[in-house]
């Protein structure tokens, strides 16, 4: 797990998966629009790319949104 | 630099949720493809994972019409899709649309809402440069969209300034 804050992910989590910011920032709002989630929701970022909700469940993933 | 090269990135999303949607109903009623459409307890596949969702989504991206870094064109574009901007003429053949035509689909919206339980935001999503100025949406329009009702979400943010590198004799 590379980030599970509430906030937008600071630039080592994209340098982590080798993005620019404003990728892993696109690439955030979409998973969360794909699972009727708002900004504030909090989600949790795997170094592997993947993305899960506060309960385990993947719901995205990075690299498939850039 | 100007305002517009101080954008990264920006677009606008739509989407229609609830338990009881049904994707083809929602780009029936709104004319237009989704960026991505999918019922209560279909699985999917993203590509690299599969997901089973907990509940109905149908949403647009304006990404996919346009590359502008104008924030401004492509919430236009998004009202265009849910009938608060009248559709232009985007070919000789689709006529453009009336204020009366464009007036019945957001009504027709609000109702289709209402009736099938579902929910509607509008997220504005921007990403700028360290000294960019983030984006001011007009009241009138998140007012208007509260009415039929659709939600207005932000998600604005800026690159972080670069932090400068301390050097080893200040170490």
């Amino acid at each position: 797990m590379i980030w599970d804050k509430r906030r937008n992910p600071t630039k080592h989590v994209s340098d982590a998966l080798g993005i620019d910011r404003w990728q892993l920032r696109t690439a955030i709002h979409k998973i969360k629009a794909r699972n009727n989630l708002g900004p504030v929701d909090r989600i949790i970022i795997h170094s592997d790319g993947k993305a899960t909700d506060t309960n385990g469940n993947e719901i995205g993933d990075i690299y498939d949104e850039i | 630099m100007t305002k517009s090269d101080q954008t990264l990135k920006t677009f606008v999303t739509f989407r229609i949720a609830g338990d009881g949607l049904v994707p083809d109903e929602v780009t029936e009623l709104l004319k237009v493809p989704p960026a991505h459409a999918h019922a209560k307890g279909v699985r999917y596949s993203t590509g690299r994972v599969e997901i089973l969702p907990t509940t109905g989504v149908w949403f647009f991206s304006t990404d996919r019409l346009s590359i502008s870094k104008n924030w401004v064109e492509h919430l236009a574009l998004a009202l265009v899709v849910i009938g608060l901007v009248q559709r232009p003429q985007l070919s000789p053949s689709l006529p453009a649309e009336g204020e009366l035509e464009s007036v019945s689909r957001v009504l027709a919206l609000g109702r289709f809402l209402q009736q099938k339980g579902l929910t509607a935001t509008l997220s504005v999503f921007w990403h700028g440069a360290p000294q960019a100025t983030e984006p001011q949406i007009p009241n009138q329009i998140t007012d208007f969209l509260r009415l039929i009702p659709i939600q207005i979400e932000t998600d604005f943010d800026r690159d972080e300034v670069a932090s400068p590198r301390r050097s080893r004799a200040a170490a």
